[in-house]
């Protein structure tokens, strides 16, 4: 009997920033799968069947996650997953709906107030709420009533009992505060989008600071339909430490990321500068273009984020992950910074 | 057309792009060879506004194609070379206002690439029919932004005409006691609102009342009334007293804003009533000139010295009383600017060159229809010549939609009038309700009495096409006209 069973998810944190500030960076469809394993949750959403976000949040973000694996059943609704070497459940739920719930006392919209660069990441948060403008009206822009809130923690413990359950999400504003329950309804989830990324077949792999790549998108126009990437292997002259390199062919740049629309175009031109790029591999010469729109749906998670790793594949299949700062208190552990990955497929030049 | 930017300079040429873009949608690009200026104008073509940066202001600037290594300088003997385009100012801003911009950049890099000139951009892409403006962002690190707008080539030139009176009235004052003295008058956020105060400027006294239009009747709103010393002006010159001007505060904010921001005061020019204001700004290498087209503030007695250019303020109350729809409602009284075509204003151009203070701004003369240059005496007959003819004329000499400022406009299709579109239904609407019939004949008979041009969106000039019945009537005064005029309408 399930009533008997062990939840099969509880996971509670002090501070529900953190975890929001994650789920927030792939809200871009409201429909999210939730993976549970034991190292902890995957938040996968895909959108278009091109462009597909997952957020890796790690058990020890969590004060307490406990997880049961449901017990095996022939029942084909449970969806065990007992054949596989690593016991997961996952469950489908609306996404918007539960940063909604996560901010119902507005303390979660100042997000990552958590590791590098605490200051003014607040600011930038709420300028990307506007600029990219989702068609998904997210209820995090409500702004905290008392600004000195962030001082206090809202604490969340969410439950999953089974499948069928809803989930439940206890927000404690303070200790001494008022607390919500909802339950929000979750759903057999559907069968997840994978485009095999293989790290054999990369042809770029660029580690960025993010604020390089987050001022490189917010630059460009909303109303540009078109990303472009293009790189090309440094010349052996170029000397990656001193970061002076010989004038460049300007057709040939080590990264540029090209943007256009019916308004005019962008061009923007990185220099092979440790200042700048952290790493740099490129195999051969790139140029795969992708929809911008698509790509600026990774702003929100770029802008949270400490590190960006940028890789294409010669299928010009793009992966971009975001590093997460680690929370804070756990600055040390590297180990537990959660990350988003995002992928998206090239559009088809000869279809353009 | 290349010019570059130091850091130091780009952030004044951002002020001068945002309060451009406060000005109107559209911003015109003119480069010449020895200055390159910025104008636009508001919808309702009542305010304009120009930026003017010398040479000097660019740490680099050259008309024309760039010089290909090698190649023998022979550019200077070539005819005058102007480029100009037009382009959308908020996409212009987006770029220049970006946050990045001003912490990152070292160098900004201008420049017009037109359309045909292709192989400059051999390596670029294709698409080169289109003129663009390059704006390079050259930043630290060595990350190249190079932004591609589309330009658009502009068909005609707006330009204010300039008036060269002699009375002409000259204050000065900085931009922070402006916004002091305007703070008290309460502005409401919205975008309809577009404010207008009622300056009088007197020998002693400057004094400011918020004009109530009909679009705030019932509102309940706040008559302020603020008086100052003309002390508080840095330099004061009135020609006669007082002088009664009336504008909108939309664009006037936007100057303010920019002197603000750049520390430079407001030299502001007027000399009656009904001529528009003209505000300079000027700084290092740079000029700007603002104009706002002033209007006609409700009940405000004129001075005798100045009614001979209004013969129709008699029935101010009238008017009042009998039209629902508020003809008398504070209209802006001009538009400001007139269309120049291109051709014209080159030649004009080259040939008036240092003629005047702002020379290429002045419609040529050969433009038919009234102009808005306040003549000398002398031509004064020969101009109320050319404004008969056009009495005769049925097409409408204007639409009502120039004359109200855009949030005006909107009320007025909002009040169900919006149907009017031309000179015609006007009329119509007008007839129905007691229009003003005291229009003087005398005023178009009698051109020292008539400002001719500054009349043109005055009810007076508006019933041109039909007061030919009147014209025996001209040698009366216009209080005579007034009531011979009015007593049949008002049976209705």
């Amino acid at each position: 009997m399930p009533t008997e069973q062990p939840p099969v998810l509880t996971a509670s944190v002090h501070d529900l920033r953190y975890v929001a500030a994650i789920l927030r960076g792939v809200n871009f469809h409201n429909r999210a799968t939730v993976t549970v394993t034991k190292q902890g949750l995957t938040v996968k959403v895909e959108e278009a069947r091109t462009i597909t976000a997952a957020a890796w949040i790690f058990a020890d973000i969590f004060d307490e996650f406990i997880y049961n694996p449901e017990t095996p059943t022939d029942d084909d609704f449970m969806r065990t997953t007992q054949d596989q070497e690593i016991e997961s459940s996952s469950f489908e739920m609306p996404l918007n709906t539960v940063l909604d719930c996560l901010n119902i006392f507005g303390t979660a919209a100042s997000s990552t107030g958590t590791g590098v660069g605490k200051k003014g990441w607040k600011k930038q948060n709420q300028d990307s709420d506007r600029e990219s403008g989702d068609e998904e009206a997210g209820g995090n822009r409500v702004e905290p009533l008392n600004p000195n809130a962030s001082e206090k923690h809202t604490g969340m413990r969410l439950t999953y009992m089974s499948p069928g359950y809803p989930l439940t999400l206890l927000i404690a504003e303070d200790v001494v505060g008022p607390t919500t329950t909802c339950e929000i309804s979750t759903y057999e989830p559907e069968p997840y989008l994978d485009f095999g990324f293989d790290p054999e077949k990369v042809v770029l792999r660029i580690i960025l600071k993010s604020s390089w790549f987050r001022d490189a998108l917010s630059e460009l126009d909303p109303s540009y339909d078109k990303l472009t990437f293009i790189s090309n292997p440094p010349e052996m002259s170029d000397n990656p430490m001193t970061g002076k390199s010989r004038r460049r062919n300007p057709t040939k740049p080590i990264l540029r990321i090209k943007a256009g629309g019916n308004f005019g175009s962008t061009e923007m031109d990185y220099p092979n500068d440790r200042d700048v790029l952290e790493s740099f591999e490129c195999m051969q010469s790139v140029s795969f273009s992708y929809r911008f729109s698509h790509i600026a749906k990774s702003l929100r998670a770029v802008q949270s984020s400490t590190k960006t790793s940028l890789r294409i594949d010669n299928d010009g299949l793009l992966s971009l992950q975001f590093m997460m700062p680690p929370p804070k208190g756990k600055e040390n552990n590297a180990e537990s910074s959660a990350f988003i990955d995002f992928q998206c497929l090239a559009l088809d030049d000869e279809i353009i | 057309m290349q010019a570059a930017l130091d850091a130091s300079s780009l952030k004044p040429f951002t002020r001068a792009i945002s309060c451009l873009a406060r000005y109107g949608d559209e911003l015109t690009i003119c480069a010449y060879p020895d200055y390159f200026s910025l104008s636009a104008t508001n919808s309702a073509k009542s305010a304009y506004c120009r930026f003017k940066y010398e040479k000097e202001f660019f740490s680099r600037y050259r008309v024309g194609k760039p010089r290909r290594k090698g190649e023998v300088d022979e550019g200077d003997l070539e005819e005058i070379q102007m480029v100009k385009a037009q382009l959308l100012a908020k996409n212009l801003l987006s770029v220049l206002k970006h946050r990045t911009v001003e912490k990152a950049v070292e160098r900004c890099e201008l420049s017009i690439v037109e359309g045909s000139d292709s192989d400059a951009e051999s390596d670029e892409e294709t698409d080169s029919l289109e003129s663009k403006l390059v704006i390079r962002f050259l930043c630290k690190h060595g990350v190249v932004k190079t932004h591609r707008l589309v330009l658009s080539t502009p068909t005609t030139l707006m330009a204010p005409g300039v008036p060269d009176t002699p009375n002409q009235a000259r204050v000065n004052i900085g931009p922070t006691a402006l916004r002091n003295m305007l703070e008290h008058f309460p502005m409401n956020k919205g975008a309809k609102a577009d404010p207008q105060l009622i300056w009088s400027f007197d020998n002693e006294n400057v004094s400011l009342k918020t004009c109530e239009s009909s679009m705030d009747k019932g509102k309940g709103q706040i008559s302020t009334e603020l008086t100052i010393s003309a002390e508080e002006f840095d330099a004061y010159d009135i020609y006669t007293s007082p002088i009664i001007i009336a504008f909108h505060l939309r664009e006037f904010n936007a100057t303010i804003a920019y002197a603000d921001s750049m520390t430079l005061s407001l030299d502001m020019r007027f000399t009656d009533t009904l001529t528009p204001l003209f505000i300079d700004v000027e700084g290092d290498c740079t000029q700007g000139l603002f104009v706002i087209a002033t209007s006609q503030p409700p009940g405000v007695p004129i001075p005798t010295s100045q009614s001979s250019y209004r013969p129709m303020s008699s029935n101010k109350k009238r008017e009042r009383e009998e039209t629902p729809v508020d003809i008398n409602r504070p209209k802006r009284t001009m538009k400001i600017v007139q269309k120049v075509e291109i051709d014209a204003a080159d030649k004009n151009i080259s040939q008036s060159r240092h003629a005047s203070r702002v020379p290429w701004s002045m419609p040529p003369p050969s433009l038919p229809g009234p102009s808005s240059l306040r003549l000398p005496p002398a031509s004064v007959h020969q101009l109320s010549q050319r404004h008969i003819p056009l009495k005769r004329k049925e097409e409408p000499l204007f639409l009502p939609s120039s004359q109200l400022s855009a949030a005006e406009n909107k009320v007025l299709k909002e009040a169900g009038f919006g149907d009017i579109e031309t000179l015609e239904d006007l009329n119509a609407l007008l007839e129905g309700e007691g229009e003003e019939v005291e229009f003087p004949p005398s005023q178009v008979q009698n051109p020292p009495s008539s400002k001719q041009n500054q009349g043109r969106n005055d009810p007076a000039v508006e019933r041109n096409s039909e007061s030919t019945d009147f014209v025996d009537d001209m040698d009366f005064g216009p209080t005579q006209a007034t009531q011979r005029g009015f007593h049949p309408l008002f049976n209705d």
